[in-house]
């Protein structure tokens, strides 16, 4: 038995769809994949806002970097001044992730090579950083989510507190912290001045 | 009069898609507290009560008032295989538009969202 693993779909990351569950983008269970060569056009509305992500959802393919920003913009609970977009946090594995699947399912987790923002790190002087540019005295908007495959990230800036404006398209009181702990999936409007 | 919808809806698809919406006025008509853990950067751990807001309610009857103009965004996503090296060592990579991560997506609260996914990873089998 063969089983191709270059079929796809592509996941909504927290999108309801009320009367729309055929575009959720769950191979099996709202559609078949798309085959190699093939195309599916999804039809969906932004009944929320706010910061989330998107995904391929057929098999572990996300892992292998079929992931993206996705942003819906609305009312935020605080102004804000200067928007520095998404930040997407995410373990990094050098090897396939199919390989490393097969690892666990008999060695238990592995360990992750490396943590990347936004797709960037460094790593044994090789690789670049991710840079953020702030404007001293202006208020800036980060949106923060963690498109992990197996880890739990606590963001922090160094010396800095920030706040914490929403959490999953639910917009919250907002809370000043220092650290945020993020788990997989989840998104979180934060602010700093 | 007639002209009147033909009007908002040159207004809503020439004016800039991407627009900041200006936050809501203070005072949302529901409102419920949950209690929240927040974790801190040392060993205490403190549970906090959060008031979550609801939808203001005026805003969403505006928007889905006006919801018949409704603003179609197209996006094109191919799904490459890609060797990119996100920290200095290579890795063969399965990618949208051939950037990791993917390309933004953007809308507005309320737009339609038409997402063309087309699968250009070579068939194995």
């Amino acid at each position: 038995l063969r089983i191709s693993l270059t079929r796809t779909s592509v996941h909504w990351h927290g999108f309801i769809q009320p009367h729309n569950g055929g575009y959720d983008g769950v191979p099996g269970i709202t559609q078949c994949p798309i085959p190699p060569g093939g195309s599916f056009t999804y039809k969906i509305q932004c009944t929320r806002y706010g910061p989330t992500w998107y995904h391929s959802h057929f098999t572990l393919q996300y892992g292998q970097g079929a992931v993206g920003p996705l942003m819906i913009h609305g009312p935020t609970v605080e102004n804000w001044d200067i928007d520095l977009g998404e930040v997407l946090l995410t373990d990094h594995y050098h090897g396939s992730i199919y390989d490393i699947w097969y690892k666990e399912r008999s060695g238990g987790p592995q360990t992750s090579d490396n943590g990347l923002i936004n797709g960037k790190n460094m790593l044994n002087g090789g690789g670049s950083f991710s840079e953020f540019t702030f404007t001293p005295g202006k208020r800036h908007r980060l949106t923060i989510v963690n498109t992990a495959v197996d880890a739990l990230f606590k963001f922090s800036i160094d010396q800095h507190n920030f706040t914490v404006q929403g959490a999953d398209f639910i917009p919250i009181q907002p809370y000043e912290q220092n650290v945020l702990s993020i788990n997989i999936g989840t998104s979180h409007f934060i602010d700093r001045y | 009069l007639d002209l009147l919808p033909a009007i908002i809806l040159v207004a809503r698809i020439k004016g800039p898609i991407l627009r900041r919406i200006p936050p809501p006025r203070v005072g949302f008509p529901l409102e419920r507290t949950i209690h929240r853990t927040i974790v801190n950067s040392g060993a205490n751990t403190t549970s906090t009560p959060i008031t979550i807001r609801s939808f203001p309610t005026l805003e969403l009857f505006v928007r889905f008032a006006f919801s018949r103009f409704k603003v179609n965004l197209q996006y094109w996503l191919s799904l490459e295989h890609a060797t990119l090296s996100p920290d200095g060592v290579p890795k063969d990579m399965e990618v949208f538009n051939g950037t990791y991560p993917g390309p933004l997506l953007e809308a507005n609260w309320g737009d339609w969202m038409y997402i063309h996914v087309t699968n250009n990873l070579k068939d194995n089998g």
